[in-house]
């Protein structure tokens, strides 16, 4: 026992964690990590999301979808309900370039639904609902100008853009659940000895 | 140096009358939205007071149908089911906007007049509370100019929405019959 200890404290000077590791009780983390699907997932809890492709309003088209991924883990009164990683789907609800006369690009997202315990749970409230930087105003003013100028500057107002939007892979959002998850019923293990409609299912002696 | 002076003129009154709303408006209250009803999701429509445009309106549709006009400086309220929605704009050109309604939300979409050939085109694009706020934007559109499309709240059911809103906040403060009558002095206004 003595020698144990000495060992151990001679190791420790170079590893310590190790030596205690073997008596120190667990640190109780933060949320439990007990196996998914185990409990209910209330509708409307939040979430954290990321995109996994580049979306932008040059670069995506209304109806596309795009795979999504859970980026933080769901808690629910400290319990991990479902872990970090989990694969979704979401929706481009809105792409458009931009164009002359100032116009910027917008680009409106959904989270569609996240794979979780065999089926997918319904996503909402992503808010991504993005216009980029127009350049209407500056239009408006040379036109307001130009309407005094003895030349048509103002045509040059066509040719200025709006700057696109870029949501690049990576970006983080945050999400809603639709709906109230609730885990399947879990099979009675009393089950297994009534007897069914099947005959040969179940032999009973006596 | 005329000419430079001229320039410098033209543009200081470009910018001037391109400016956003009066500077006035940013200081008065914010614009109080109601909430919308139950399972029903909102997309208010604004428009900013420019002097740009400012005769044209801004015929907000959906399916084909006029939900309203937008004149400068104006907003409506549209209470919708939830889904994806899509608003059209027209005048010499279509402007699309596609939203995802939430039920029980609030969203905001912004109308500007841009520059066109024969007339301005309207321009219809996703916003934020926050630039509504911003933009000082706190008429409320005609009942007049609403409809037929459905969905756009007049001016009386804001209000109604809004008192009703305002109603519940009470009766969720008020004190229950078993508390002492002192109890009353807690309830809020209105």
């Amino acid at each position: 026992m003595r020698k144990g200890v000495l060992v151990c404290l001679g190791a420790g000077v170079l590893a310590p964690f190790p030596c205690l590791a073997e008596e120190a009780p667990p640190v109780p983390s933060s949320a439990s990590s007990a196996p998914a699907c185990q409990y209910a997932i209330p509708a409307l809890t939040p979430i954290v999301i990321e995109t996994l492709v580049d979306l932008g309003s040059a670069v995506s088209q209304s109806l596309d979808t795009f795979p999504l991924r859970l980026a933080e883990p769901i808690v629910v009164d400290g319990h991990e309900v479902l872990p970090a990683g989990s694969a979704g789907e979401g929706e481009v609800v809105h792409a458009k370039k931009a164009g002359g006369s100032g116009t910027p690009g917008e680009l409106v997202l959904a989270a569609r639904w996240l794979e979780a315990c065999g089926t997918r749970l319904r996503l909402r409230s992503m808010h991504v609902a993005l216009a980029g930087q127009g350049a209407v105003a500056t239009v408006n003013a040379i036109n307001a100008g130009a309407a005094l100028a003895p030349v048509p500057i103002g045509l040059v107002g066509f040719a200025i853009r709006g700057r696109n939007v870029l949501y690049p892979a990576g970006t983080r959002a945050t999400a809603k659940i639709a709906v109230l998850f609730e885990p399947p019923a879990p099979v009675p293990e009393a089950q297994d000895l009534l007897p069914t409609s099947n005959p040969d299912a179940a032999v009973y002696e006596g | 140096m005329k000419s430079e002076a001229k320039w410098s003129v033209l543009a200081g009154l470009g910018l001037a009358l391109s400016t956003q709303p009066a500077l006035a408006a940013s200081e008065a209250d914010p614009v109080a939205i109601p909430a919308p009803p139950a399972g029903k999701g909102q997309i208010v429509f604004y428009r900013t007071g420019t002097i740009m445009g400012a005769a044209m309106g801004c015929s907000v549709n959906e399916n084909g149908e006029k939900i309203s006009s937008l004149g400068a400086g104006r907003y409506f309220i549209l209470v919708t089911e939830p889904g994806r929605h899509e608003y059209t704009v027209k005048s010499e050109a279509k402007d699309v906007l596609a939203l995802e309604v939430e039920p029980d939300e609030t969203q905001y979409a912004m109308c500007r007049i841009k520059m066109g050939f024969m007339a301005g085109r309207p321009d219809l694009r996703p916003s934020t509370e926050a630039e509504f706020v911003k933009s000082g934007t706190d008429r409320l559109v005609d009942a007049d100019d609403m409809g037929p499309g459905p969905g756009a709240l007049r001016p009386d059911e804001v209000e109604l929405a809004l008192s009703g809103a305002a109603g519940a906040a009470i009766e969720d403060d008020a004190p229950i019959a078993d508390e002492p009558a002192d109890a009353e002095e807690g309830a809020p206004a209105a």
